[in-house]
């Protein structure tokens, strides 16, 4: 069985509200029970290893430098009148890099999971229409093409005798030549693909499509209620807790 | 009035035809954002290169433009690359604002001029990010100019300062390459391409000879 998800809106408003709970928490008992669900949110989304990859490229290595910096140079919190000790500067690098953490978690599991027609639906709700809407689905769709033709681009080069191995110092030295034979084309593609777009009409299909995720979206109206309610209990606790 | 006229620099005019640029040209620069800016974000440098769509774009076709390509750039980077990248988009939406105002002065018509742009243009992307480096990371965002921060809150600056003096050290740097970087693709244009380009944003008043 499809799991619902809740409207556009609803998903809107608990997730800013969730993310202000995430910025005034300063408690572990908080951020443990906040992660608890961001963990069983993604595993249900399968999306749990997109978060761990966030977490080894992002947070660890900021978490390593904000204890170094405030637990070891530092010895202390921004706070100036504090009294300085390791001790308080590493609980604050702890607690910093928990909260970017949760930041991120809680950004994945409001948008991530959804499908490209649900994504639509989701900007269409929050205003973005016609032509910008064309512009983010478009982005999410030459994503992958744009990495692909990177390598196309590189491959063509070597080919070429233009670069003589594809070691990582090479590469970066070809990066702006890269770059320029990257634009260039896909500028040529982009207009042409706009001119396609506006002579075919694509715009308008792409708005019916949206409209058709409002009908096929399996919304739910209670799961959206569940997810206010969970983000004003997280930013309730978070207030109060944490004085 | 439509959103999507709003956002176009020449009014109604020029609707259609600049429509279609904004169509052509925003995805391009939000994917040239996204992947050099990775790419430095990989590899540890002390610099970000996460502009240079923003500022091609809003040359090209102008500041609304620019402002929806770093702003778009920096929440869809939070989907496919990033999740803290949507907490920076005022800094994508001011350097759009200043290099429009820069190339509405043809700032990058010679190089001098297009450096001194760039400098410029770091330190109002140092001034506007340092509030959200402070608040969300502490200080350090695990680039390499973390180091600069380290040394200076080890003298016993206070945070902010010490972000903001960060940025006014590093941003000119990343910025100027980025703007000289950008200028040096907008030369290299085609004349079937930039032919297109001739009445809109900004690239005629800085490159005449094209």
């Amino acid at each position: 069985m499809a799991l619902k998800s809740p409207s556009p809106v609803l998903r809107g408003i608990a997730t800013l509200i969730a993310l202000y709970g995430a910025f005034a928490s300063r408690s572990f008992w908080l951020f443990a029970v906040a992660f608890g669900v961001v963990f069983t949110t993604l595993l249900i989304q399968g999306k749990l290893s997109s978060f761990a990859r966030f977490c080894f490229a992002v947070v660890l290595p900021v978490g390593i430098g904000l204890v170094f910096i405030w637990g070891f140079v530092r010895q202390g919190t921004p706070d100036i009148s504090a009294k300085l000790s390791i001790q308080a500067g590493v609980l604050y690098a702890t607690i910093t890099t928990l909260r970017l953490a949760l930041l991120g978690g809680i950004f994945q599991c409001a948008f991530l999971s959804l499908s490209v027609p649900k994504l639509v639906h989701q900007l269409q709700s929050f205003g973005v229409r016609g032509r910008m809407l064309a512009i983010v689905v478009s982005t999410l769709n030459l994503w992958p093409d744009f990495r692909r033709h990177v390598e196309q681009i590189i491959a063509a080069r070597c080919a070429r005798g233009l670069m003589p191995d594809r070691r990582l110092l090479t590469r970066l030295r070809q990066a702006p030549l890269v770059i320029r034979t990257l634009f260039i084309s896909g500028l040529g593609h982009g207009l042409d693909r706009a001119d396609a777009w506006e002579a075919g009409g694509l715009i308008a299909k792409l708005g019916q499509l949206g409209e058709q995720a409002s009908i096929t979206g399996n919304y739910s109206r209670m799961v959206g209620v569940a997810w206010i309610f969970a983000a004003v209990a997280w930013v309730t606790a978070a207030t109060f807790c944490s004085r | 009035m439509n959103t999507n006229d709003a956002l176009e620099p020449g009014g109604s005019g020029q609707s259609s035809q600049n429509a279609g640029l904004f169509l052509a040209t925003v995805p391009i620069g939000i994917l040239l954002n996204l992947g050099i800016g990775t790419l430095v974000h990989l590899l540890k440098l002390p610099i970000f290169l996460d502009a240079i769509g923003t500022i091609l774009v809003t040359i090209l076709v102008g500041i609304p433009a620019g402002i929806a390509t770093g702003v778009l750039s920096f929440l869809l980077g939070g989907l496919l690359v990033n999740p803290v990248m949507p907490y920076f988009i005022s800094t994508q939406a001011a350097i759009a604002i200043f290099v429009g105002i820069m190339a509405r002065q043809s700032f990058f018509k010679s190089i001098p001029k297009t450096i001194l742009a760039g400098i410029l243009l770091g330190v109002v992307a140092a001034v506007v990010s340092a509030p959200v480096i402070v608040k969300l990371f502490g200080g350090i965002t695990g680039s390499g100019s973390g180091v600069v921060t380290a040394f200076l809150l080890a003298t016993g600056k206070s945070v902010l300062k010490s972000v903001v003096l960060t940025g006014i050290s590093c941003e000119p740097v990343d910025k100027t390459l980025q703007c000289l970087l950008a200028c040096w693709l907008l030369q290299s244009l085609p004349r079937r391409i930039n032919e297109r380009f001739s009445r809109s944003g900004y690239f005629q008043r800085n490159f005449p000879s094209k």
